[in-house]
């Protein structure tokens, strides 16, 4: 700090600072982004690796072998789904009972905002059912969650088939320290967000549920399963949740190593990880997975049912199986196996799962930037912001230019007081409010007096307070 | 208690055609080992009123036969039952002279309607001796020497331990005969002589540890509660002054052989003979459910009740799980169960038997028993009326030829639905996020017409900070005033809350309790090695007197003569319960104890050095100084001055 200290070198550094200001921060733009699109090449990344002691060392051998019997269950609950057109409960709860779990249901029932077409409003009504494999000598204090959503059409009925599969080969198996909750969940995230406050007691979105009769603890992991044919060739793994959160790294890394220990091709972002990182194809295409996952995270909304899970704070993600037509085909078996191996790890934790990152990036599921090399980058996008407020601060404390008549400008002299900027803070902060609440307050007005949907009056509010907002500067008087 | 008619009729014929005698024995032997009340009614509390007779099991006896009936009085301790469940000596005739200790053993096998089987074994030893008088005892001969000298050395009255593998789950078992929470449990009720209850409990926790090879050296002011109403004294005695009873539980506990073995020391037989052959490891551990429980207490030695004796009774519960045992086949047989069968019985032991219940099943239905046993008997289990095929393995024909006993039971179909039990509780934390949170218990009565009053005990430790304004206690819909409440507030790293309501169950309802509380930042000492995973609260004790089962029936389906079933019959009316709900584990804030935790504290050190500067340059003013001139040129200009002429 001497060098700040000195009257004449903090001049220098000042003027220096005034004089190049533009291209400084030109160069920590450019700097800032060359820095980000550099995390993505696959020498400036790490590896990823298990953190978490527990989940390492210790080797599982998976002997899930009823793939075809889950795919025979998978056929069942569709006829079922179709009979009853909807989720098929009562098949259900009598199928998880057979297999031994203690079976319980949860109705829910929710009015959605915007009317649909017919100008009605729909009101969502659904059921929840889970069954809860109590883990023998343990004392209901801890569940692991695996979830498969219950979809109209003929969707994702693998698996739940799958589902059922697992459950029934867990019951029968003795090693379990933790109860696992077989969940099937109605209506995707309003049937996974009922179930979870039913869970935690909690009401934050104004749903109707029916209270949960069984628990099995606090919640350790949680995976979200979607399948929707009998083979497969890659497995998608989600981690984007509300408003960007992401579970801890360790379940990416757990993820990883099983599909690499089976063989199961793997992808995040539906990208495939390439070995050509050398290449221009290559960088790009793991600049555009990186992208992606920085795009969904901002982006604020749950890319699967995982994603309600994580305010819980409950390690969460959804698997998701896709089949595009290429020759490598995995069968369901094999899902099943690494289901079971995942399962088995996370059981053996002894703790919850904190040991490696919560912020991260990934420009392939085998690398990682942690935020440390992220902020960086940030870190140089917001010092022009600094930059160019040390430019403003320096100008006006600096001695007035004398005219020529070498009179000084007495007007220039007095600098701006306090007051003057009370009025930008204020009328930005009523900006801000009237963002939140005037949308839903005119909905219904906008809908009686003018030719608009209710979804068309809210984003119409939102742009006319943009609109507001662009006369601003002029008002305020500078 | 009204004899009332059986619909075994051919059941009787069998029955009597054998030894009248045999069928006495069995006919008399407490099957729960109900842990009778010392019915103390000195409690002044109106409110602690249910839970003064804290009998477990009011193990009524049914004199069901009349032509078994009145064999004989038996000699010492029939009479007792009154206060506690008779050990009767059906030896009673025998010339050798009575010894001053017995012992008996005894296993209860359930069959349960999930498919699954419940094991209990009760050891039961007793000694006509005195501790607590001047003279030292030091003739040991049945009861466990260890054990002897922990009561005299600590003036020990009742001494109730318990060790618990996995949580009983009452709806799909019912009722437990010994009931018991996760981990560890310990209540002891001191004599009145002891003046440092405090000191002593310290020590007895710790010779304890040792003696079972388990953690109880971490009971400390922390866990440890007073009680005022949930936990009584179940021997005799006339103390119920809560200041000398100590309760505390670890639900932390893991049990494990090395806590089996030391309990299975304290045998007389040990494992060598009787049925604690059947107590290995590999398969009990091997199971849903293990509690293993020793409970010492004060007995009346006769009907006078003029001496005391002591009694020590040991307890296993042993759940097997049926899917995870195998074959699907639903079939049970000792040998499945413990690999193992039996050849004899304990020498030591005056009565040896096995219990099957086969109430579900009267008519051979269900299931299937091999070998039969002609043996049948009847008692009053929690309430309910319940039928069991005995084995005495006192007697040789028992083994019949093979020389060995292996009890078999077959399903023929899996049929049939268990009664729901008329009251459980289940509790959980509500809400998210680290820094408040809120507990709900909820109980449920199932009983279709009538209310019951509960005990509810909850120990919550200091580092959830209850907010006890919050406290509701809710029953359908409506708010539900309890009559008594005793609250001990915590004191941080000193004593735990202790909360203890008398609430009324109406029938057919659930009633939630619901408290709220704020998770307090520990010191980073006082984490534990695993702070992730989280911290354990205990179990809450809910203690209850609840109408019987036998009782719930108005319209006598039974053939019972009429004259015997219009008045509801007080022995039958209601039976003692305590249901433990299952421990909750809740997270703490916690600080990251690792790498990046150190990294951030350093970062913070160099950031708040940085700031530090950075403010001292902001604010601090700069002005040019000149420098000052030195020794020779301010002497000169000393001179200078003096002289009239301008400075250098």
């Amino acid at each position: 700090m001497g060098l700040l200290s000195d009257p004449n070198r903090r001049r220098a550094l000042i003027s220096l600072l005034t004089r190049l200001n533009a291209p400084i921060c030109v160069v920590c733009y450019m700097a800032g982004v060359a820095w980000f699109m550099g995390l993505a090449f696959e020498p400036f990344t790490l590896r990823t690796y298990m953190s978490e002691n527990a989940m390492g060392s210790t080797m599982v051998e998976e002997r899930f072998p009823a793939g075809e019997r889950a795919l025979a269950t998978g056929r069942e609950f569709a006829a079922h789904k179709k009979k009853a057109g909807g989720m098929p409960v009562d098949w259900l709860v009598k199928t998880m009972q057979s297999h031994g779990l203690e079976v319980f249901t949860q109705r829910f029932s929710r009015t959605l905002p915007f009317p649909d077409e017919n100008k009605e409003r729909y009101m969502v009504k659904g059921t929840n059912v889970y069954g809860i494999l109590r883990a023998p000598r343990a004392s209901r204090t801890e569940a692991l969650v695996l979830s498969a959503p219950c979809t109209p059409g003929d969707n994702n009925n693998q698996a739940v088939g799958l589902l059922l599969g697992l459950a029934q080969y867990f019951r029968s198996q003795v090693f379990w320290a933790k109860d696992i909750i077989f969940l099937v969940n109605e209506h995707d995230l309003i049937g996974m967000q009922a179930w979870l406050e039913g869970y935690h007691h909690t009401n934050t979105t104004g749903m109707d549920w029916s209270p949960l009769q069984g628990r099995g603890g606090s919640i350790q992991a949680a995976l979200s399963l979607e399948l929707s044919s009998d083979v497969i060739t890659s497995l998608d793994l989600v981690l984007e949740g509300l408003n960007g959160q992401l579970p801890n790294l360790d379940l990416v890394n757990l993820f990883y190593a099983f599909c690499q220990k089976i063989g199961v091709l793997c992808t995040t972002q539906g990208k495939l990880q390439r070995n050509d990182w050398d290449s221009v194809s290559g960088y790009s295409h793991a600049v555009q997975t990186m992208m992606l996952m920085v795009m969904k995270q901002a982006s604020g909304r749950s890319w699967g049912d995982h994603g309600l899970f994580l305010r819980y704070h409950i390690e969460a993600a959804t698997i998701k199986g896709i089949n595009s037509f290429r020759q490598y085909k995995t069968d369901i078996t094999t899902i099943g196996r690494l289901m079971e191996g995942m399962y088995r790890k996370l059981n053996n934790l002894l703790e919850r799962l904190h040991q490696s990152y919560f912020f991260y990036l990934m420009p392939s599921l085998s690398h990682f930037v942690s935020i440390g090399y992220y902020m960086p980058a940030f870190g140089l996008l917001a010092v022009i912001l600094l930059l160019r407020a040390l430019d403003l601060w320096v100008q006006l404390t600096a001695p007035p230019p004398r005219t020529e008549d070498g009179v000084v400008d007495p007007e220039q002299m007095s600098s701006p007081g306090v007051l003057s900027v009370l009025t930008p803070l204020v009328i930005s902060h009523l900006t801000g409010v009237a963002l939140y609440t005037l949308p839903i307050r005119f909905q219904e007005m906008a809908v009686e007096h003018f030719p608009v949907s209710e979804t068309e009056a809210v984003v119409l509010t939102a742009i006319a307070v943009y609109t507001a907002g662009l006369a601003l500067p002029h008002n305020t008087n500078r | 208690m009204a004899p009332h008619g059986c619909s075994y009729s051919a059941l009787l014929l069998i029955i009597c055609s054998v030894s009248v005698f045999i069928v006495t024995d069995s006919q008399d032997t407490t099957l729960s080992g109900g842990h009778h009340a010392a019915a103390v009614e000195d409690n002044p509390q109106a409110a602690t009123e249910a839970a003064e007779k804290t009998s477990e099991q009011p193990a009524v006896e049914e004199r069901r036969w009349e032509a078994t009936e009145v064999e004989e009085a038996t000699l010492h301790e029939a009479a007792a039952d009154k206060q506690d469940t008779p050990a009767p000596e059906t030896e009673a005739p025998s010339p050798v002279p009575q010894p001053k200790d017995d012992f008996q053993e005894e296993l209860v096998i359930r069959p349960l309607h999930s498919g699954d089987i419940y094991a209990s074994f009760q050891f039961r030893t007793l000694w006509e001796t005195d501790f607590m008088s001047g003279n030292k005892v030091s003739h040991y001969r049945l009861f466990p020497k260890s054990l002897g000298q922990v009561i005299s050395k600590f003036s020990v009255r009742e001494l109730h331990i318990s060790f618990t593998q996995g949580y009983w789950r009452t709806m799909q078992w019912g009722q437990p005969f010994q009931p018991a929470p996760p981990g560890a449990e310990l209540w002891v009720w001191f004599q009145d002589s002891v003046t440092d209850v405090d000191g002593t409990w310290k020590e007895l926790t710790n010779v304890l540890s040792g003696i079972f090879c388990a953690s109880l050296n971490f009971i400390d002011s922390t866990n440890t509660v007073q009680p005022s109403a949930s936990f009584k004294p179940l021997g005799i005695g006339n103390v119920t002054d809560h200041r000398f009873l100590r309760y505390a539980t670890l639900p932390r506990e893991i049990v494990c052989t090395e806590n089996l073995t030391p309990w299975k020391k304290l045998l007389p037989c040990g494992s060598k003979a009787g049925l604690t052959v059947l107590l290995k490891s590999e398969k009990l551990f091997h199971s849903s459910f293990h509690s293993q429980a020793v409970h010492i207490r004060p007995v009346c030695q006769d009907w006078q009740c003029k001496t005391t004796s002591w009694e020590l009774r040991q307890t296993l519960n042993v759940v097997f799980d049926l899917h995870t045992s195998g074959q699907g086949k639903r079939e049970w047989s000792l040998f499945k169960m413990f690999s193992r069968t039996l050849t004899e019985a304990c020498p030591l032991a005056s009565s040896s038997k096995i219990y099957i219940d086969i109430t579900d099943d009267p008519q051979g239905e269900l299931f299937e028993l091999s070998p039969a046993t002609p043996l049948l008997s009847q008692a009053m289990v929690l309430g309910d009326r319940r039928t069991f095929s005995v084995y005495d393995l006192t007697q040789p024909v028992t083994f019949g030829t093979v020389r060995s006993l292996n009890p078999l039971i077959r399903w023929k179909s899996s049929e049939g639905d268990m009664l729901r039990p008329l009251l459980h509780a289940e509790r959980y934390v509500a809400g998210y996020g680290l820094q408040t949170g809120e507990i709900h218990t909820l109980m449920y009565n199932n009983h279709p017409y009538r209310s019951f009053p509960v005990l509810l005990l909850d120990t919550v430790p200091w580092y959830l900070r209850l907010y006890i304004h919050t406290l509701t206690v809710t029953s359908k819909g409506k708010d539900n005033k309890p009559s008594y409440i005793h609250y001990q507030p915590s004191k941080d790293r000193l004593r735990p809350h202790l909360l203890e309501m008398l609430v009324q169950l109406p029938p057919n309802s659930v009633t939630e309790v619901t408290v709220q509380f704020e998770r307090a930042l520990l010191k980073w000492t006082e984490y534990t090695p695993d702070p992730n995973h989280g911290f354990y609260v205990g179990s809450s004790v809910i203690s209850s007197l609840v109408p019987s089962i036998v009782a719930m029936d108005t319209n006598i389906t039974m053939d019972r003569p009429l004259f015997s079933s219009f008045f509801p019959c007080k022995e039958e009316s209601s039976f003692f319960v305590r249901v433990y709900t299952e421990p909750l584990l809740v997270n703490l804030p916690t600080p990251d104890f690792s790498m990046p935790y150190n990294v951030i504290c350093l970062t913070c050190t160099v950031v708040a050095v940085g700031y530090g500067s950075l403010y001292n340059l902001l604010t601090r003013s700069f002005q040019i100084e000149e420098p000052s001139p030195g020794l020779a040129k301010r002497l000169a200009n000393i001179i200078r001055r003096m002289r009239g002429v301008p400075p250098l």
